[in-house]
């Protein structure tokens, strides 16, 4: 089959996908025990008729199938719902937030699929050898470091006692006065941190995934025929062996963004750092109900898509997987 | 062809088959690679069983006992004291019976259904192998800290049981997945028809023959999922969700931080049994892993 | 008389694994005339391949090649370099290997690759070489090669995909080439195809090959000289009468005598007893003497060499061999 088919065919599946999500957080939400109108309401003093009141007009009175219904529609038009704790629609609040993930998030991940080939065929390449040691060990230490410990100790070293690096927020208060390259740079400066602490745990885990897939492919007998071609060995690694490494590895990158939002979640959390993660974080202890859906199905859908471009890339460079 | 005399060609190999220092280091070098990593691993995951089993014993201090209050590490504290008093050293011990528990738990829990789905999925197969494979790929869609608040923010009971319960039930995809491709892979394998031509029923085919194959699988991928729920726990509590009675790492972290600037070793110790604990588990499910694949593959 | 393409002398190629140091190729001697074709017959882990790869200088960690002289065209392919060896193999001598579906990479197209081997080692221009791949592969008997060479390689069937690396390791003109067990996973028709055509290229290309396999039935169809190995060793090595009529070594005699034959009536098949000897420890003295019939006293003691016995007809076995016949020198 044609890449446009494969391309098409994979659309067709979301959609079922998508619904099915949407039913799970759904039902997730609304199985949790207690009133979400009293939830919200707090301890303020209410009159049971005013709570009734809201409790129509968020359609709570409805019965839970129906509610399903309007709100999944609503959310194909675009609509992710109205805070009432906050007076906003989500999707506003969501979209002040979502750049700052994705900023991290983008960088985190090429910082870290950068070194992660390097020095996953460096090791592969040197299998056994000092390199080799070195780079698995670190990367186990990495992988087995709990993030946001380590994000404490960076703040600890690097804010508190060397002072070199600041740790909340985006940037400096007035910076916006200053020149735009002035303002760049400050913003890397906030920006290191956090990014950082992703890139730790990211690369550390796709270094094991290219190095295993690298090793895995070096025993193949087509390097072989390459090398009894007369061709050399840089060609043979980076040419022939490094193409069918890396495929697997692209699936692991779809993954990658689940890894990162969870790890986002507490990194921004930790940093002050103002986007998706922080943000869920936040309205999950304030049983916002409607925004929690919405963020939900925001991230979902951002996870779906990711994976879409994943499995695109994949079978863009894997000539096998269209002739299924 | 021309031919030596054979003591003299004898003599010649002699001298050149002696392999080279840097080739005999290499070989013993590979031959501890293997076992030397995941013995260490298996080490420190004993060590922390013990801490964990016989904490009050070991503890120098009741953990209860308050003392004088934020002292840095000394030689009466060797990790310090936290706000109220308490020596941390002793919280750290009695911390890993709490993320012990956790991670044994919530890895038999997610066990225990993920085979059981995986079981069901693939013996039935049909409408409710579809089903249930459908499931499973939205949930392990999601990422797992965004599902996890989530889930945890929605009950009220904040205790170390619970999160114990949803991790569980967030885990078994996973497991169920695999469950179910290995045994849809080994129901077709030929030492199945063979048992299934001597007459075999379908039970003792599924328990005799195909489950033992599973499970070596299933042991590695529980291994390698304690750490990841006893660092899971730990975060949902630093982020608020957890359970602030328990004793865990995740409770000693999250009071700590607040106290990051002047209290460095609050937060440090209670980090690094963190680091250690999943370190241990991880070099010895790899080395597990290893070891059990070099049986299957027969090298 | 044709002159010598290939001599290998007293090769040794042992791997250096954890568990010990496996003699896998132990004083091997072979030699390939021009045009002549050389089966190199054996059983499984007899250290056939690892001949070939230690002539292509491909042999890999844990193993090394560390004893005996590569001659080929005069030079000693043990004494050059690793730049030296890429300008040979390939164009002076290549390989083709047992698996063609796994020999090729599978993200590549068939004629690329082919194509590769070309741009490496011949000064073709850009726009011809397309041509010149699509004309090899209509030489291998490969149907509309223009297309074909766009397609990749699981779009190949088991017998084409031979074809094609037949292709590749031909297109540069290669004075010697390397077959290991070319036709072992093919079916029977396929494989009786494709020795055909390698009657055929062989011809064309006048090339010399050095056939590697365990069938004797499928190495003599196209061999001049045969040579037996087992264990590591070169048994005996003889032109195809020698071997079929006048076979000398028993492990030779028992290769020829368990194959099933239709014209006799036998009630049991005839066996070797005993297995491979693991070639770690190898036995000391002659390594078949565990499985022989005529084992004889030396034979636990002293390696046998091979020595001639006749025209063209060597054998290293004791029932044949004296020690005045045995520092026997040719050149």
């Amino acid at each position: 089959m044609t890449l446009r088919t494969y391309i098409t065919r994979r659309l067709i599946v979301i959609i079922p996908t998508f619904f099915f999500i949407s039913m799970v957080i759904f039902a997730l939400i609304h199985l949790a025990p207690g009133d979400p109108v009293i939830a919200m309401v707090g301890r303020h003093p209410i009159s049971y008729e005013v709570m009734e009141k809201i409790r129509k007009d968020l359609g709570l009175d409805k019965p839970i199938p129906v509610q399903y219904v309007i709100w999944v529609s609503r959310l194909l038009r675009g609509n992710f719902g109205y805070s009432y704790v906050s007076a906003r629609p989500v999707i506003n609040m969501i979209s002040e937030k979502v750049p700052r993930t994705l900023e991290l998030m983008l960088v985190a991940e090429a910082v870290s699929v950068v070194i992660a080939i390097i020095l996953g065929v460096i090791a592969a390449v040197k299998h056994y050898s000092l390199a080799d040691a070195a780079c698995s060990l670190g990367a186990l230490i990495g992988y087995s470091a709990p993030n946001f410990w380590i994000a404490l100790i960076a703040m600890l070293f690097f804010t508190l006692w060397l002072r070199w690096l600041p740790a909340s927020g985006t940037q400096t208060i007035g910076i916006e006065f200053a020149s735009p390259f002035h303002a760049l740079l400050d913003h890397l400066k906030y920006l290191i941190l956090p990014t950082s602490i992703l890139v730790l745990g990211w690369t550390a885990y796709l270094f094991r995934m290219v190095r295993s897939s690298m090793l895995e492919v070096l025993r193949q007998d087509y390097i072989t025929t390459a090398r009894a071609k007369g061709l050399k060995e840089r060609v043979v690694i980076y040419k022939h062996a490094l193409r069918n490494a890396l495929l697997p590895v692209i699936t692991y990158e779809g993954y990658s963004i689940g890894f990162l939002l969870g790890g986002a979640a507490v990194i921004e959390y930790i940093f002050s750092w103002p986007g998706l993660g922080q943000f869920m974080v936040l309205i999950a202890e304030s049983r916002d109900y409607p925004t929690l859906m919405g963020l939900a199905m925001m991230i979902a859908l951002m996870v779906l898509v990711a994976n879409l471009c994943a499995d695109i890339a994949y079978a863009i460079v894997d000539p096998r997987i269209r002739y299924d | 062809m021309t031919k030596e005399p054979q003591t003299k060609s004898e003599r010649e190999t002699e001298e050149v088959y002696e392999p080279s220092k840097a080739t005999r280091i290499f070989i013993v070098w590979r031959k501890l690679k293997i076992s030397e990593l995941a013995v260490f691993g298996f080490g420190i995951v004993l060590t922390l069983a013990v801490f964990a089993v016989f904490a009050p014993i070991i503890a120098p201090y009741d953990p209860n006992f308050m003392g004088t209050s934020m002292r840095p590490p000394s030689m009466s504290h060797f990790f310090g004291t936290d706000a109220r008093g308490r020596d941390m050293l002793t919280l750290v011990f009695y911390g890993a019976r709490v993320s012990l528990y956790v991670g044994l738990a919530t890895v038999a829990l997610e066990v225990a259904i993920g085979l059981a789905i995986g079981m069901i999925s693939g013996y039935f197969g049909g409408i409710i192998d579809e089903v249930l494979m459908r499931m499973t790929d939205v949930i392990l869609t999601l990422p797992t800290l965004p599902l996890l608040i989530v889930a945890i923010s929605m009950f009220e009971v904040r205790s170390i049981h619970m999160i114990v319960l949803v991790m569980g039930i967030v885990g078994w995809p996973f497991i169920a997945r695999v469950v179910r491709s290995e045994f849809l892979s080994l129901r077709e394998s030929t030492f199945v028809e063979a048992a299934r031509s001597i007459g075999a029923t379908n039970w003792r085919i599924i328990v005799h023959h195909i489950l033992p194959n599973i499970l070596s699988t299933i042991i590695v991928l529980a291994t390698m999922d304690i750490p990841w729920y006893i660092f899971y726990e730990a975060e949902l509590t630093f982020l608020g969700f957890g359970d602030p009675n328990s004793a865990s790492w995740g409770v000693l972290l999250e009071r700590g931080h607040l106290y990051l600037s002047s209290a460095w070793w609050l937060i440090t110790f209670p980090g690094l049994a963190l680091l250690f604990t999943s370190l241990g588990f991880n070099l010895f499910g790899d080395g597990l892993r290893d070891a059990l694949d070099v049986r299957t593959s027969g090298r | 008389m044709s002159e010598s393409l290939l001599r290998v002398n007293d090769l040794k190629t042992y791997f250096f694994t954890a568990e010990g140091v496996v003699k896998a190729v132990d004083n091997v001697n072979i030699e390939i005339k021009k045009e002549e074709v050389l089966g190199l017959v054996g059983e499984s882990g007899c250290g056939k391949s690892t001949v070939a790869l230690s002539v292509m200088r491909l042999v890999r960690d844990p193993g090394k090649i560390v004893g005996g002289e590569i001659w080929f065209n005069g030079e000693d392919l043990l004494k050059k370099g690793e730049g030296e060896m890429r300008k040979i193999r390939g164009a002076e001598i290549s390989i083709i290997f047992q698996n063609p579906m796994s020999s090729l990479n599978p993200v590549f197209t068939v004629g690329s690759q082919i194509a590769e081997a070309i741009k490496l080692h011949q000064n073709v221009e850009k726009d011809k070489i397309k041509g010149k791949v699509a004309e090899i592969l209509g030489k291998v008997g490969i149907p509309d090669p223009p297309k074909r060479m766009e397609d990749y390689p699981h779009e190949y069937s088991g017998g084409m995909a031979q074809r094609a690396m037949i292709a590749m390791a031909l297109s540069c003109n290669p004075k010697l080439l390397i077959a290991d067990e070319p036709t072992t996973n093919l079916d029977v028709t396929i494989q009786a195809q494709i020795l055909e055509l390698m009657k055929d290229l062989r011809k064309d290309f006048g090339a010399s090959i050095l056939l590697i396999g365990h069938d004797l039935g499928v190495i003599s169809e196209l061999s001049d000289k045969i040579a037996v190995m087992y264990a590591g060793k070169v048994v005996e090595y003889s032109d195809l009468t020698g071997i079929f009529q006048k076979p000398m070594h028993p492990y030779t005699q028992a290769l020829l005598e368990s194959i099933p034959r239709l014209d006799v009536e036998t009630d049991r098949l005839r066996i070797i007893p005993g297995r491979v000897p693991r070639l770690i420890n190898p036995p000391s003295g002659c390594r078949f003497h565990s499985r022989c019939e005529h084992t004889m006293k030396v034979c636990t003691e002293k390696e046998p060499l091979l020595t001639e016995v006749g025209q063209d007809h060597m054998v290293a076995c004791h029932l044949h061999t004296s020690d005045s016949k045995s520092s026997n020198r040719r050149r």
